[in-house]
């Protein structure tokens, strides 16, 4: 599972106050689709906007490494055991590359993690939601990873080198997480009852927000705003929602999941909930509808209202402050050592 | 020797079990680690030697499957039969499991007390598989061989944190001291024998005796903790009190096993 | 519903609270380079920070090491990196003469490929030497040259990937499975567009 990096990206107008000539030669290099890598100019503005888009996301898989992390020691098999364990180690992998790219434009990951931790910077809004059982494993594998990849498919096609990078080597990790997540949807969805329930109620659950991973409707004219001029992002919010939607709605039906559209009450459960009557593929666009998830919830889960909001923080901060003693003890070593011969 | 002679049959299982045992349990417990350990490096390795024990639990648990049912399938190479690994990491009542006292304890979050365990459990495992690598009972001597390339692996990397944090700062290295007087009594309950454990050694099934181990075990330690500025003193019990190798567990451990079987139990036959 | 018991019982600081830590800095970065197979290329993987060299290369082992099948795992202090477009400068010049590692990068946006060795007096020199004389390098993007000795090698007996059934993390390890199961709920059309945006290059 990994963070899509939209609420990250925000420009200031900052770049009225740029060298005109070498802004021009920036945007040329954009337009041609050119790459940048970490020691060509920049607008600052650029560089401020491509740090918080890379610690943001970097934030996101770190603190997504969380709800998932809760079941490792339930896991139901050996092999279900070591495959979330790996899992769940490889978003930590990647938040360990994406800090390397955040660090190499500026800030340190010591401040990047306690920033974090305080509440400074922000980190995906989908893992502010409870994991109540082990379907919601699978779940969250098969829908959020699986966006997570068409999110991060567009982002390696964008123009900073370094982040271009590390993307791709996300990737192609992230291919083992959506197949495991696929297994999984796919053993529950042919097993018990109880196994078919648990899956549905966990679609229930997962169905939400993941149509909200994407961010937010775009705003008007969003392919010429900074961050789709510069290829920060590739693909609008909403396009990326429609092959989302077309590509899961017509599979969860046809493994016999129903789509519901759903009231959750403050602590992530599902209180009620109604098939979704848009849930039908149109004849004539060939898209699949569905119901705009509540955008009021997303809002309020951004600003710190989630279900698990303060759980997060807290596990996080406990394992930054608890850790703090041995990243202390080996800091410098090397520059205590003698000079290289 | 490539069958087990029928009256050895359930003491060497109780031998296989004892340390797939161990390695789920220490796995089980460092594994929940991941998300979490200091320093984001480290945390992706230390959950990369949790995985290593859980994947040799799992290869000695197929094998002891197919040695309790030689009929079942034919042949006894550990990575197949993974429903029959399952029931026996799984399936069994707490007097089942034959793993040491000191891998089921909770480290209290403690990383120092998580790294000190698994250092000294590596050291024993190291042990372990070295006699295990010369038994006459040739598919566990191939599997030992190739599980204590991994297992020396393991000890590379505990010591290395070991001797760093032990000559770290005055705070790094009360903590280690202080995991390590915690943890070293306690360690001695790896060396608790098994029922039947004389008699498959001298089989020449478990190759070796209690008190060459302990030797082993010790020399492989006391130099990292030396070169760490640790100490610690170590006596093996001649005639230890009955304990986990025999069944005898903490009302803590099935507690443990509870949360460890939660979603298994809940269908034991279905696939998850 | 139960936690496991370590998150569940953490001990709480009030989160309004002040971190009871001071900062700190960063530990030092280290580049990390994989060899897939003997004799192959060392191929540029990531990077990591560590302590020291010797605990990036046990690091470096466990994450980029087990990503693919590898046979040798290789690390430098991104200080013993001297880079052709001035991104890394190198802190310490070795004595003349010295040995360097060669890698470059083609085009933007490619990875590090280690493709040879030089011998010259200092960092310019041995710019000069890898155009001169490594393939592909007077024509590459970027030019990255490493004092040989500096850098951190596994041994060749060194266990990098692991011995017991890794499919687990790997996608290929659930590709037919799943693959099998899906045909028993979906028709070959519809999984042929579903399968569409599936990632095509993956561990
Ligand atoms: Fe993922
Ligand atoms: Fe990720």
């Amino acid at each position: 599972m990994s963070g899509s990096a939209n609420e990250g990206v925000v420009v200031d107008p900052m770049i009225r106050e740029e060298d005109p000539q070498r802004l021009a030669e920036f945007e040329a290099k954009m337009a041609r689709g050119d790459l940048i890598e970490a020691d060509d100019w920049m607008p600052k503005a650029y560089r401020d906007a491509m740090l918080r888009m890379a610690e943001h996301h970097a934030n996101s898989e770190i603190v997504g490494a969380l709800p998932e992390g809760e079941w490792i020691t339930r896991a139901p098999s050996l092999r279900r055991k070591l495959a979330l364990t790996a899992k769940v180690q490889d978003e930590v992998g990647h938040g360990q590359m994406l800090y390397r790219v955040s660090q190499d434009l500026g800030k340190s990951r010591d401040d990047m993690l306690r920033d974090l931790i305080t509440g400074k910077t922000k980190y995906h809004n989908c893992f502010n939601y409870p994991v109540p059982t082990w379907a919601d494993i699978a779940m969250i594998q098969w829908l959020i990873d699986g966006a997570a990849i068409m999110n991060q498919k567009t982002l390696a096609d964008g123009a900073y080198g370094p982040y271009v990078r590390t993307m791709k080597r996300i990737n192609m990790e992230e291919a083992f997480h959506f197949r495991s997540g696929e297994d999984m949807v796919l053993t529950l969805m042919s097993g018990t009852p109880l196994q078919r329930g648990m899956c549905q109620e966990a679609f229930d659950r997962w169905w939400g927000p993941a149509l909200m991973f994407f961010g937010p409707p775009d705003k008007p004219g969003a392919e010429h705003l900074p961050p789709m001029r510069w290829r920060m992002k590739t693909v609008k919010n909403d396009e990326l929602r429609r092959r989302f939607v077309n590509r899961f709605a017509p599979a969860a039906i046809d493994l016999g999941l129903r789509i519901h559209v759903v009231e959750k009450d403050g602590h992530g459960s599902v209180i009620a909930k109604r098939p979704d009557e848009r849930a039908v593929r149109d004849a004539a666009t060939g898209d699949w509808g569905y119901t705009e998830p509540d955008w009021n919830e997303f809002f309020r889960v951004i600003r710190g209202h989630g279900p698990c909001n303060a759980e997060r923080l807290a596990l996080r901060r406990f394992s930054y402050e608890q850790g703090h003693w041995v990243q202390q003890a080996v800091l410098g070593r090397r520059a205590g050592l003698p000079p290289a011969a | 020797m490539q069958t087990i002679p029928a009256d050895l049959r359930d003491d060497f299982v109780r031998l296989l079990l004892s340390v797939a045992d161990d390695k789920l349990l220490l796995g089980h417990r460092n594994s929940d680690w991941t998300g979490l350990a200091p320093i984001l490096e480290e945390d992706i390795a230390f959950s990369a030697l949790a995985q290593d024990e859980i994947a040799h639990a799992q290869a000695l648990y197929g094998l002891a499957a197919s040695v309790s049912h030689p009929d079942a399938r034919a042949g006894a190479d550990a990575s197949g039969d993974a429903p029959a690994a399952d029931a026996l990491a799984f399936g069994r009542p707490a007097a089942a499991y034959l793993c040491a006292a000191f891998v089921e304890a909770d480290d209290g979050f403690d990383w120092a007390v998580a790294l000190v365990r698994r250092f000294l459990c590596d050291a024993f495992d190291a042990a372990r598989l070295q006699r295990l690598s010369g038994s006459g009972f040739a598919p566990l001597a191939h599997l030992a061989a190739r599980l204590l390339r991994e297992e020396r692996s393991h000890l590379e990397h505990a010591s290395g944190w070991l001797v760093r944090l032990g000559r770290g700062t005055t705070e790094s290295a009360a903590r280690m001291q202080a995991a390590l007087d915690r943890l070293a009594p306690a360690a001695m309950t790896l060396f608790e024998p098994f029922d039947g454990e004389d008699r498959v050694a001298s089989a020449g099934l478990y190759p070796g005796d209690r008190a060459t181990m302990f030797r082993t075990w010790r020399a492989a330690v006391e130099p990292v903790l030396a070169r760490a500025g640790l100490t610690a003193a170590f006596t093996l019990d001649p005639d230890p009190p009955r304990g986990g190798r025999r069944g005898v567990h903490s009302p803590a451990f099935s507690a443990q096993l509870d949360e460890m079987c939660e979603v298994f139990r809940l269908a034991p036959e279905a696939a998850w | 519903m139960t936690m496991s018991r370590i998150r569940d019982h953490f001990p709480r600081t009030d989160p309004a609270a002040p971190l009871a830590s001071a900062p700190m800095g960063d530990l030092d970065p280290y580049v990390v380079f994989t060899q897939l197979r003997a004799n192959g290329p060392f191929l540029y993987a990531g990077w990591l920070e560590a302590p020291d060299a010797e605990m990036a290369l046990l690091l470096a082992r466990d994450h980029y090491g087990r990503d693919q099948v590898c046979t040798a795992v290789r690390v430098i202090h991104r200080a013993d990196l001297e880079s052709s477009d001035g991104l890394y400068t190198l802190a310490m010049p070795p004595p003349d003469g010295t040995e360097w590692l060669v890698a470059t990068q083609k085009r933007p946006g490619d990875i590090f490929i280690e493709m040879g060795r030089v011998r010259a007096a200092g960092p310019a020199a041995a710019m000069d030497a890898a155009r001169a004389s490594v393939p592909g390098a007077a024509t590459a993007h970027v030019i990255w040259v490493i004092p040989a000795d500096r850098a951190v090698t596994t041994a060749p007996d060194d266990l990098i990937w692991r011995t017991t059934d890794q499919t687990y993390r790997l996608a290929r390890g659930y590709r037919r499975d799943v693959r099998e199961k899906w045909t028993r709920f979906r028709d070959e059309s519809a999984l042929a567009e579903y399968e569409r945006d599936d990632l095509t290059e993956e561990f």
